[in-house]
């Protein structure tokens, strides 16, 4: 597949205003549409309808050059060249309306950016793909991630190895993110102690999956557990190897962390637009709620706090990919969620009894961003993972 | 390593004791308790009595019909389970025996003692069918606190010994929440301004009632419902508490509520339409409503408190369950101390606001500002407790077969309903404004 990026032709501001103000567009006459017939996580058809649009529009990356997304996809094929700052703007932009969408999005993008290097290159199937961080065990250690000393590959529960032909694959992978009839999996594996990353087609024989069943937030993905079980595959499906493969999934990972810290920012400020409106609009005491005190501070201490997570945001938005970036990018993730996540609740106190209610979509956001803050690497894994990076640097 | 362990164990104060004199020996905890049943033991005699017998209902009763009155609440049939708790006593602890089922000791130190208690368990296997049970108590409460003796013998006495001898359950709701008013019907200042649009118009032999109340708990199911309304042409110094019986030509229940969470329990719309009530059904004085209303949320927070409390524990049971389950490499979860850390944290908050409630309840009329801290730090903490059991269990903690997401939906509402948490917090200073705060 074609990696190079001609800096001539990178996309100037103009374009990238461009998409911007298409995104809200498109947010504004086929997003919110979704929304309004009291569904509590929307219209599932219509939603279908605006990620087609989406496409279309070149927002979805696809790995195909000459696809629509391809250049100015979030996390497309241009991001190397121009940074983060575009995709997490797109994504940010996004979830003010629907968290599910950007993270789908958003998913897509760093599944497919993960193809890049691959040899075989794409076609229309990877429209649907996703990338599988976790083992059944959880998230990949940082001493795993880094070769540490320590480190051990025991528990790096998906194994591949060599067969004549191609690779046998076994292991299986929790919480994967994608959309319905995801096409492919990349999957990350142990290959005779190193990394090595697989391109997996769904339809592969030995590969199961099963609904993760019920849950919380972000209800429009599909989530699936994805059993591989003595699953053969060609030599080409080895998307890359070794130090390589390992350099994809530390940026993948990094990707991920800082892609969902710009999602649950575009939920606070979209809570916030919502209570903004309502604080002007409900009265109580015989005047507006927005002048009592305790909205007040409810407020401004949401305005802070998004303030601060857009700071942290570009601060490591900034950074040179790599160690330096991944250990800020998962504080990144745990700072941000938190902070935002208090912020989406501090709103549903501002709107009350309504707040609680689907129909102010209030408590969809909270759901959401709920989700988001346990995904690929809970708070409690995060304090381990920076640990374990800042003491490799002590 | 196990080495270590043997003589780690040999040096727990249970076993270590063993050196102490037969006197000391005595006076050290044998660890022979678990949490729940050490909280227990500190409670009145009676009490523990109830405690245990909600526990086992709670578990036995509530906890198997979760799932289905959070997925399906629609189809949620109550009729068996509220006549199984008639049978326990458990809709007439708001008054000592004979008429009601708690006890006179207990009831002497405060009318809301057993109630707290329950609800605690109740929440502990399901936020919504808690409320379900226990919002009945909080229908019927006004007749009670009017003091109104004609009111107390015409409607409470009955309904309770017809509920504790012949497993009849008449529900009442407590109607209060308005479209335009929703913390002003809970607040002196805002009340003063508020926008209420629930009138009642002096006809002969009774009143007309037009308007509409929003949220009201187990609205679409109760057989009556204490309705609050102020007389035409007049402020929220009229204020006065009907009571409303289902059937009333004119009054119907309009919208359910679709919640985030307590599900099982309908939060629905009340509408009243030239609805006529007779003199008879005017609960306490015309023009006491208010008062009324201030302490029957007086005597609710600390429920409410409770239930808060309830649904945190039952996060954390289940986030529990899961780290003694669940293994990362070769250790089960439990066995990190980051894990333990956690663990103990959550226990530490639940117990801070349990201690609150019970201090709460030290008082026969519990005072607005003990009841509006307690209510206010207890759902604070419990929304703490479940986010930190959910973190704990990363992405598992979302799946609705692990349960912890459920009580964590449920939780949020507790700082909301029975007055904000911020109201709640200015409602301390209201209190003591003229003392503490002058």
């Amino acid at each position: 597949m074609n990696t190079s990026t001609n800096k001539d032709k990178l996309p100037g501001k103009e374009d990238v205003q461009f998409i911007l103000s298409s995104v809200r567009d498109w947010s504004e006459h086929m997003l919110q549409p979704a929304f309004r017939n009291g569904l509590p996580d929307g219209d599932r058809a219509l939603l279908k309808k605006a990620i087609e649009a989406l496409y279309d529009l070149g927002v979805i990356f696809h790995p195909d050059p000459s696809s629509a997304g391809y250049e100015l996809g979030v996390w497309g094929a241009y991001t190397g060249a121009m940074g983060p700052h575009y995709s997490l703007r797109i994504l940010n932009e996004i979830a003010k309306t629907c968290a599910s969408v950007a993270f789908l999005v958003h998913q897509q993008g760093i599944a497919s950016a993960s193809l890049l290097s691959w040899e075989k290159g794409a076609d229309e199937e990877l429209r649907r793909i996703s990338f599988a961080f976790q083992d059944a065990g959880g998230m990949p250690a940082a001493r795993i991630l880094f070769d540490q000393e320590g480190a051990s590959w025991e528990a790096f529960e998906t194994r591949a190895q060599r067969i004549a032909g191609g690779y046998e694959l076994r292991g299986r992978k929790n919480f994967v993110y994608g959309q319905k009839e995801s096409r492919a999996l990349v999957v990350p594996a142990r290959l005779e102690e190193q990394w090595a990353l697989f391109f997996v087609p769904m339809n592969a024989e030995g590969l199961g999956s099963r609904d993760a069943g019920r849950r919380t937030g972000l209800r429009y993905l599909q989530l699936e557990h994805v059993e591989l079980g003595k699953v053969r595959l060609k030599q080409d499906a080895l998307i890359a190897g070794g130090e390589a493969a390992r350099a994809i999934f530390v940026r993948t990972l990094t990707r991920n962390w800082l892609g969902m810290a710009a999602i649950a920012k575009g939920i606070a400020e979209g809570s916030m637009e919502a209570a903004g409106q309502y604080v002007q609009e409900r009265y109580q005491g015989g005047t507006r709620i927005k002048n009592h005190a305790a909205i007040r501070s409810l407020l401004s201490n949401a305005y802070s706090k998004v303030e601060m997570a857009g700071d942290l945001i570009e601060r490591a938005a900034q950074m040179h990919s790599g160690k330096d970036q991944l250990r800020e990018a998962a504080r990144l993730k745990l700072i941000v969620l938190d902070e935002c996540s208090r912020v989406v609740s501090d709103m549903m106190q501002v709107f009350g009894g309504y707040g609680y209610m689907q129909e102010f979509r209030i408590e969809k956001r909270l759901r959401d961003i709920q989700v988001l803050k346990l995904n690929a690497g809970s708070p409690l894994y995060l304090n381990k993972f920076i640990y374990d990076l800042k003491e490799d640097s002590l | 390593m196990s080495e270590i362990n043997d003589r780690a164990e040999a040096l727990r104060l249970k076993n270590s004791s063993r050196n102490l004199p037969r006197i000391g020996r005595l006076l050290v905890d044998r660890e022979a308790d678990s949490l729940w049943e050490l909280d227990t033991k500190t409670l009145p005699r009676s009490c523990r009595k109830w405690r245990r017998k909600a526990r086992k209902f709670a578990e036995d009763e509530i906890r198997p019909l979760a799932l289905q009155g959070d997925i399906d609440p629609g189809h949620f049939d109550h009729t068996e389970l509220f006549r199984k708790a008639a049978k326990k006593g458990f809709f007439t602890t708001l008054f000592p025996r004979p008429i009601g089922s708690a006890s006179w000791r207990l009831y002497l130190r405060n009318a809301v003692y057993v109630p707290v208690i329950i609800a605690e368990e109740f929440a502990a296997a399901d936020g919504g069918i808690a409320l379900k049970l226990m919002a009945p108590n909080l229908g019927i409460a006004p007749v009670l606190l009017s003091g109104h003796l004609p009111s107390i013998l015409r409607y409470f006495i009955p309904n309770y010994l017809s509920c504790r001898f012949r497993g009849k359950v008449k529900t009442f709701s407590f109607a209060i929440t308005e479209p335009e008013a929703g913390s002003d019907v809970e607040d002196n200042e805002g009340a003063v301004t508020a926008r209420l649009g629930t009138k009642a118009r002096k006809v002969r032999g009774g009143y007309l009632l037009n308007g509409s109340k929003i949220f009201i708990s187990n609205g679409a199911i109760s057989d009556a419902t204490t309705v609050f309304a102020k007389l035409e042409g007049e402020g929220i110094e009229s204020w006065t508490c009907f009571l409303v019986e289902k059937g009333r030509v004119g009054f119907r229940v309009g919208r359910h509520e679709r919640k985030m969470g307590q599900r099982a329990s309908d939060a629905s719309e009340l509408i009243f339409e030239n609805v006529f009530v007779p003199d008879k059904n005017v609960i306490g004085k015309v023009r006491g409503g208010w008062p009324l209303n201030k302490n029957v949320l007086n005597f609710s927070r600390p429920a409410v408190a409770s239930m808060a409390v309830g649904q945190a524990r039952g996060a954390f049971e289940s986030a529990l369950q899961f780290a003694k389950k669940k293994y990362i490499g070769r250790k089960r979860m439990i066995e990190f101390q980051e894990v333990q850390l956690e663990l103990a944290g959550m226990v530490q908050e639940l117990w801070a606001a349990r201690s609150l409630i019970r201090q709460s309840l030290q008082h026969f009329a519990i005072p607005q500002s003990i009841a509006s801290a307690s209510k206010s730090f207890a759902t604070d903490t419990a929304w703490r407790v479940a986010n930190r059991a959910m973190e704990l269990m990363g992405d598992e903690g979302y799946l609705h077969s692990n349960h912890t997401e459920r009580f964590w939906r449920d939780i949020r509402l507790t700082q909301i309903y029975e007055g904000t948490n911020q109201l709640n917090r200015l409602a301390i200073i209201e209190h003591h404004r003229y003392k503490d705060f002058k």
